[in-house]
Protein backbone atom coordinates (compact mmCIF):
# COMPACT_ATOMS: atom_id res chain seq x y z
CA UNK A 1 0.00 0.00 0.00
CA UNK A 2 1.53 3.22 -0.79
CA UNK A 3 0.76 6.88 0.68
CA UNK A 4 -1.53 8.03 -2.27
CA UNK A 5 -3.73 5.03 -0.93
CA UNK A 6 -3.49 5.80 2.86
CA UNK A 7 -3.80 9.25 2.11
CA UNK A 8 -7.87 8.50 0.53
CA UNK A 9 -8.91 6.40 3.25
CA UNK A 10 -10.59 6.21 6.21
CA UNK A 11 -11.77 4.09 8.87
CA UNK A 12 -15.02 2.74 7.30
CA UNK A 13 -16.82 2.15 10.65
CA UNK A 14 -20.38 3.64 10.62
CA UNK A 15 -20.69 6.39 13.06
CA UNK A 16 -17.03 7.07 13.20
CA UNK A 17 -16.17 11.02 13.25
CA UNK A 18 -12.51 11.54 13.21
CA UNK A 19 -11.69 8.27 11.20
CA UNK A 20 -8.94 9.70 9.11
CA UNK A 21 -5.93 9.68 8.73
CA UNK A 22 -5.54 6.10 9.82
CA UNK A 23 -1.95 5.45 12.09
CA UNK A 24 0.50 3.61 10.46
CA UNK A 25 1.75 0.34 12.36
CA UNK A 26 4.67 -1.17 10.54
CA UNK A 27 5.19 -4.67 9.53
CA UNK A 28 7.39 -4.03 7.03
CA UNK A 29 8.20 -1.66 4.03
CA UNK A 30 9.47 -1.67 0.59
CA UNK A 31 10.80 1.46 -1.64
CA UNK A 32 9.74 0.72 -4.83
CA UNK A 33 11.53 3.01 -7.81
CA UNK A 34 8.60 4.71 -9.87
CA UNK A 35 8.35 7.03 -12.91
CA UNK A 36 8.98 10.42 -12.06
CA UNK A 37 5.79 12.69 -13.41
CA UNK A 38 5.74 16.30 -12.57
CA UNK A 39 2.26 16.55 -14.47
CA UNK A 40 0.91 13.98 -12.30
CA UNK A 41 1.90 15.16 -8.97
CA UNK A 42 0.40 18.95 -9.88
CA UNK A 43 -2.53 17.08 -10.43
CA UNK A 44 -2.88 15.05 -7.67
CA UNK A 45 -1.72 17.30 -4.75
CA UNK A 46 -4.60 19.59 -4.68
CA UNK A 47 -6.32 16.41 -2.97
CA UNK A 48 -4.03 15.32 -0.85
CA UNK A 49 -4.45 16.08 2.65
CA UNK A 50 -0.46 17.27 3.41
CA UNK A 51 -0.34 17.07 6.83
CA UNK A 52 -0.85 13.01 6.92
CA UNK A 53 0.92 12.71 4.02
CA UNK A 54 3.79 14.01 5.94
CA UNK A 55 3.22 11.96 9.35
CA UNK A 56 2.61 8.58 7.29
CA UNK A 57 5.94 9.18 5.06
CA UNK A 58 7.46 9.85 8.66
CA UNK A 59 5.69 6.51 10.50
CA UNK A 60 7.72 4.41 7.16
CA UNK A 61 10.84 6.49 8.24
CA UNK A 62 10.84 9.60 5.57
CA UNK A 63 11.10 12.78 6.91
CA UNK A 64 12.05 14.90 4.21
CA UNK A 65 8.78 16.44 3.66
CA UNK A 66 8.53 20.04 4.76
CA UNK A 67 6.46 21.19 7.30
CA UNK A 68 4.11 23.09 5.36
CA UNK A 69 3.75 22.54 1.12
CA UNK A 70 6.04 25.66 0.28
CA UNK A 71 5.01 28.41 -1.85
CA UNK A 72 5.15 27.86 -5.58
CA UNK A 73 5.17 24.09 -4.39
CA UNK A 74 4.48 23.01 -7.92
CA UNK A 75 7.02 24.38 -9.85
CA UNK A 76 9.76 23.34 -6.94
CA UNK A 77 11.60 20.25 -8.08
CA UNK A 78 12.94 19.19 -4.98
CA UNK A 79 9.85 19.65 -3.35
CA UNK A 80 8.02 17.59 -6.02
CA UNK A 81 10.54 14.71 -6.01
CA UNK A 82 10.06 14.43 -2.32
CA UNK A 83 6.33 14.24 -2.38
CA UNK A 84 6.57 11.73 -5.28
CA UNK A 85 8.94 9.24 -3.23
CA UNK A 86 6.50 10.05 -0.27
CA UNK A 87 3.55 9.59 -2.40
CA UNK A 88 4.66 6.64 -5.07
CA UNK A 89 7.81 4.91 -3.40
CA UNK A 90 7.02 3.98 0.03
CA UNK A 91 5.06 1.30 0.37
CA UNK A 92 3.65 -0.48 3.19
CA UNK A 93 3.87 -4.26 2.84
CA UNK A 94 2.97 -5.82 6.15
CA UNK A 95 1.71 -3.98 9.04
CA UNK A 96 -1.80 -2.09 10.13
CA UNK A 97 -3.97 1.02 9.71
CA UNK A 98 -5.56 1.95 13.19
CA UNK A 99 -7.98 4.12 13.33
CA UNK A 100 -7.01 6.97 15.27
CA UNK A 101 -11.14 7.15 16.67
CA UNK A 102 -11.55 3.52 17.94
CA UNK A 103 -8.39 2.33 17.75
CA UNK A 104 -9.78 -0.35 15.67
CA UNK A 105 -6.64 -2.22 13.18
CA UNK A 106 -7.21 -2.97 9.94
CA UNK A 107 -4.19 -5.27 8.67
CA UNK A 108 -2.37 -4.86 6.30
CA UNK A 109 -0.73 -8.58 4.48
CA UNK A 110 1.12 -8.83 0.88
CA UNK A 111 0.85 -4.58 0.77
CA UNK A 112 -3.25 -5.24 0.35
CA UNK A 113 -5.15 -3.34 3.47
CA UNK A 114 -8.20 -5.33 4.40
CA UNK A 115 -10.64 -2.66 5.15
CA UNK A 116 -13.56 -5.06 5.47
CA UNK A 117 -15.74 -5.18 9.08
CA UNK A 118 -17.09 -7.79 10.80
CA UNK A 119 -20.81 -7.90 10.91
CA UNK A 120 -20.91 -5.90 14.14
CA UNK A 121 -19.46 -2.75 13.11
CA UNK A 122 -21.58 -2.25 10.30
CA UNK B 1 3.68 -14.36 -20.52
CA UNK B 2 4.16 -15.90 -16.80
CA UNK B 3 1.04 -14.95 -13.82
CA UNK B 4 -1.26 -13.97 -17.41
CA UNK B 5 -4.01 -16.78 -16.14
CA UNK B 6 -7.72 -15.07 -16.22
CA UNK B 7 -10.42 -17.01 -14.31
CA UNK B 8 -12.54 -15.32 -16.88
CA UNK B 9 -13.66 -16.79 -20.32
CA UNK B 10 -12.47 -14.96 -23.94
CA UNK B 11 -15.92 -13.28 -24.18
CA UNK B 12 -14.99 -11.18 -20.46
CA UNK B 13 -11.41 -10.63 -22.09
CA UNK B 14 -12.60 -9.03 -25.83
CA UNK B 15 -15.55 -7.18 -23.52
CA UNK B 16 -12.69 -5.63 -21.62
CA UNK B 17 -10.90 -5.03 -24.53
CA UNK B 18 -13.32 -2.72 -25.87
CA UNK B 19 -14.46 -0.96 -22.73
CA UNK B 20 -10.95 -0.23 -22.10
CA UNK B 21 -10.45 1.54 -25.87
CA UNK B 22 -13.53 3.17 -25.44
CA UNK B 23 -12.20 4.98 -21.99
CA UNK B 24 -9.29 5.86 -23.59
CA UNK B 25 -10.45 7.37 -26.57
CA UNK B 26 -12.28 9.85 -24.24
CA UNK B 27 -8.63 10.47 -22.29
CA UNK B 28 -9.96 8.88 -19.37
CA UNK B 29 -6.47 7.18 -18.64
CA UNK B 30 -3.50 9.55 -19.52
CA UNK B 31 -2.27 10.91 -16.03
CA UNK B 32 -5.54 10.42 -14.45
CA UNK B 33 -6.69 8.31 -10.79
CA UNK B 34 -8.87 5.56 -12.01
CA UNK B 35 -10.96 3.22 -9.80
CA UNK B 36 -11.74 -0.43 -10.61
CA UNK B 37 -14.40 -1.35 -8.61
CA UNK B 38 -15.34 -5.36 -7.98
CA UNK B 39 -11.60 -5.46 -9.76
CA UNK B 40 -11.60 -10.20 -9.90
CA UNK B 41 -8.21 -10.79 -11.73
CA UNK B 42 -7.60 -7.34 -11.91
CA UNK B 43 -7.86 -6.94 -15.86
CA UNK B 44 -9.29 -3.57 -15.78
CA UNK B 45 -6.97 -2.35 -13.65
CA UNK B 46 -4.12 -3.63 -15.48
CA UNK B 47 -5.42 -1.71 -18.54
CA UNK B 48 -5.87 1.44 -17.26
CA UNK B 49 -2.45 1.18 -16.25
CA UNK B 50 -0.73 0.30 -19.13
CA UNK B 51 -2.96 3.13 -21.14
CA UNK B 52 -1.00 5.38 -18.66
CA UNK B 53 -2.93 5.91 -15.90
CA UNK B 54 -1.18 7.96 -13.16
CA UNK B 55 -2.68 5.85 -10.69
CA UNK B 56 -4.92 2.48 -10.36
CA UNK B 57 -6.84 1.81 -7.17
CA UNK B 58 -8.58 -1.61 -7.35
CA UNK B 59 -11.08 -3.01 -5.00
CA UNK B 60 -12.45 -6.46 -4.17
CA UNK B 61 -14.11 -8.18 -1.72
CA UNK B 62 -12.35 -11.20 -2.00
CA UNK B 63 -8.55 -11.77 -0.68
CA UNK B 64 -8.08 -14.84 -3.25
CA UNK B 65 -8.93 -12.14 -6.50
CA UNK B 66 -7.08 -9.52 -4.88
CA UNK B 67 -3.72 -11.60 -4.33
CA UNK B 68 -4.40 -13.01 -8.24
CA UNK B 69 -5.03 -9.81 -9.36
CA UNK B 70 -1.59 -8.72 -7.79
CA UNK B 71 0.25 -11.35 -9.34
CA UNK B 72 -0.84 -10.84 -12.43
CA UNK B 73 0.48 -7.25 -12.16
CA UNK B 74 3.65 -8.64 -11.16
CA UNK B 75 3.40 -11.51 -14.53
CA UNK B 76 2.68 -8.25 -16.66
CA UNK B 77 4.57 -5.28 -15.13
CA UNK B 78 7.57 -6.99 -13.96
CA UNK B 79 8.13 -7.26 -9.77
CA UNK B 80 9.97 -4.19 -9.56
CA UNK B 81 12.11 -5.73 -6.86
CA UNK B 82 13.65 -7.43 -9.24
CA UNK B 83 15.94 -4.69 -10.93
CA UNK B 84 16.29 -6.41 -14.18
CA UNK B 85 12.87 -5.75 -15.02
CA UNK B 86 11.69 -2.96 -13.65
CA UNK B 87 8.85 -0.99 -15.45
CA UNK B 88 7.61 1.04 -12.73
CA UNK B 89 5.61 -2.06 -11.44
CA UNK B 90 2.23 -0.63 -12.64
CA UNK B 91 0.59 2.19 -10.46
CA UNK B 92 -1.81 -0.27 -9.62
CA UNK B 93 -2.93 -0.71 -5.69
CA UNK B 94 -5.04 -3.12 -4.47
CA UNK B 95 -8.02 -3.01 -1.63
CA UNK B 96 -9.80 -5.17 -0.02
CA UNK B 97 -13.20 -3.56 0.97
CA UNK B 98 -16.92 -3.80 0.67
CA UNK B 99 -17.19 -2.14 -2.97
CA UNK B 100 -21.41 -1.61 -2.16
CA UNK B 101 -20.41 0.90 0.41
CA UNK B 102 -17.68 2.64 -0.97
CA UNK B 103 -19.27 6.00 -0.84
CA UNK B 104 -20.67 6.26 1.71
CA UNK B 105 -17.62 4.29 3.55
CA UNK B 106 -14.51 6.49 2.32
CA UNK B 107 -15.29 10.01 2.14
CA UNK B 108 -11.88 10.56 1.07
CA UNK B 109 -11.85 8.32 -2.01
CA UNK B 110 -12.14 10.65 -5.02
CA UNK B 111 -10.72 9.63 -8.50
CA UNK B 112 -11.12 10.57 -12.01
CA UNK B 113 -12.74 7.82 -13.60
CA UNK B 114 -14.12 4.73 -12.31
CA UNK B 115 -13.96 1.94 -14.80
CA UNK B 116 -15.79 -1.63 -13.78
CA UNK B 117 -17.63 -4.70 -14.45
CA UNK B 118 -19.72 -4.70 -11.99
CA UNK B 119 -21.42 -8.50 -10.93
CA UNK B 120 -25.03 -9.44 -12.69
CA UNK B 121 -26.85 -12.06 -12.54
CA UNK B 122 -29.72 -13.68 -11.40
CA UNK B 123 -27.93 -14.64 -7.71
CA UNK B 124 -27.52 -10.65 -6.00
CA UNK B 125 -30.29 -8.63 -7.78
CA UNK B 126 -29.98 -4.95 -8.21
CA UNK B 127 -25.94 -5.32 -6.96
CA UNK B 128 -24.60 -3.70 -9.92
CA UNK B 129 -26.88 -0.66 -8.93
CA UNK B 130 -24.85 -0.60 -5.65
CA UNK B 131 -21.63 -0.41 -7.67
CA UNK B 132 -23.16 2.47 -9.89
CA UNK B 133 -23.86 4.66 -6.84
CA UNK B 134 -20.78 3.23 -5.19
CA UNK B 135 -18.71 4.77 -8.32
CA UNK B 136 -21.25 7.48 -8.93
CA UNK B 137 -19.83 8.49 -5.40
CA UNK B 138 -16.18 8.68 -5.76
CA UNK B 139 -15.87 9.52 -9.59
CA UNK B 140 -15.01 13.21 -10.27
CA UNK B 141 -15.03 12.71 -14.55
CA UNK B 142 -16.75 9.64 -15.42
CA UNK B 143 -18.08 5.97 -15.23
CA UNK B 144 -17.58 2.99 -17.33
CA UNK B 145 -19.65 0.37 -16.25
CA UNK B 146 -21.48 -2.70 -18.33
CA UNK B 147 -24.60 -3.67 -17.41
CA UNK B 148 -27.67 -5.76 -19.08
CA UNK B 149 -29.44 -4.57 -22.04
CA UNK B 150 -32.13 -5.62 -20.60
CA UNK B 151 -32.16 -3.03 -17.48
CA UNK B 152 -31.27 0.13 -19.81
CA UNK B 153 -34.16 2.05 -19.28
CA UNK B 154 -34.28 1.08 -15.58
CA UNK B 155 -30.46 2.53 -15.54
CA UNK B 156 -31.04 5.95 -17.27
CA UNK B 157 -34.19 6.58 -15.16
CA UNK B 158 -31.43 5.70 -12.27
CA UNK B 159 -28.86 7.91 -13.55
CA UNK B 160 -31.33 10.96 -13.53
CA UNK B 161 -33.32 10.38 -10.16
CA UNK B 162 -30.71 8.64 -7.59
CA UNK B 163 -27.42 9.54 -9.43
CA UNK B 164 -28.47 13.25 -9.92
CA UNK B 165 -27.16 13.49 -13.32
CA UNK B 166 -27.80 15.88 -16.61
CA UNK B 167 -30.35 14.35 -18.58
CA UNK B 168 -28.13 12.69 -21.89
CA UNK B 169 -25.18 12.40 -19.12
CA UNK B 170 -25.25 8.81 -19.38
CA UNK B 171 -24.85 6.91 -22.37
CA UNK B 172 -24.86 3.48 -24.02
CA UNK B 173 -21.43 4.01 -25.81
CA UNK B 174 -21.69 -0.08 -26.94
CA UNK B 175 -24.05 -2.65 -26.92
CA UNK B 176 -22.40 -6.14 -26.84
CA UNK B 177 -22.97 -9.63 -26.33
CA UNK B 178 -21.31 -11.65 -23.40
CA UNK B 179 -21.47 -15.45 -23.67
CA UNK B 180 -21.73 -16.65 -19.73
CA UNK B 181 -19.76 -19.67 -18.99
CA UNK B 182 -21.91 -22.82 -17.74
CA UNK B 183 -19.53 -23.03 -14.90
CA UNK B 184 -21.81 -20.34 -12.78
CA UNK B 185 -23.68 -23.77 -11.51
CA UNK B 186 -27.57 -21.24 -10.44
CA UNK B 187 -28.34 -20.00 -13.72
CA UNK B 188 -30.47 -22.47 -15.52
CA UNK B 189 -29.55 -22.67 -18.58
CA UNK B 190 -26.06 -24.10 -19.31
CA UNK B 191 -24.54 -20.94 -21.53
CA UNK B 192 -26.81 -18.39 -22.20
CA UNK B 193 -25.70 -15.14 -24.04
CA UNK B 194 -26.49 -12.26 -22.49
CA UNK B 195 -27.06 -8.66 -24.58
CA UNK B 196 -24.80 -6.17 -22.41
CA UNK B 197 -24.38 -2.23 -22.69
CA UNK B 198 -21.18 -0.51 -22.08
CA UNK B 199 -22.15 2.91 -20.24
CA UNK B 200 -20.38 6.48 -19.73
CA UNK B 201 -21.49 8.57 -17.23
CA UNK B 202 -20.34 11.97 -17.36
CA UNK B 203 -19.94 13.38 -13.82
CA UNK B 204 -18.97 16.52 -14.99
Amino acid sequence: MKLITHNMLSCPIKGVKNGFPFRIEVGEVATREADFDPTFLRHILPRIEYGALRAAAASLGFADLPETVPEGATEDDAFLQALHHALLELHLEEGALVCPETGRRFLVNKGIPNLLLHEDEC
Amino acid sequence: MPGWCWREGKAHHVIHQIQLKVANSYGEFEGKVVADLGCGTGMLAIGAAALGAGQVLAFDLDQDALETAQENVRGIFGDSDDEADDDGAAQIEFVRSDVRLLAEQQPRLHVDTVIMNPPFGTRQKGVDMDFLRAAAGIAGTSVYSLHKTSTRDFIQKFAVKTLGLATGAATVVAQLRYDLPPTYAFHRLKSKDIEVDLWRFQMS
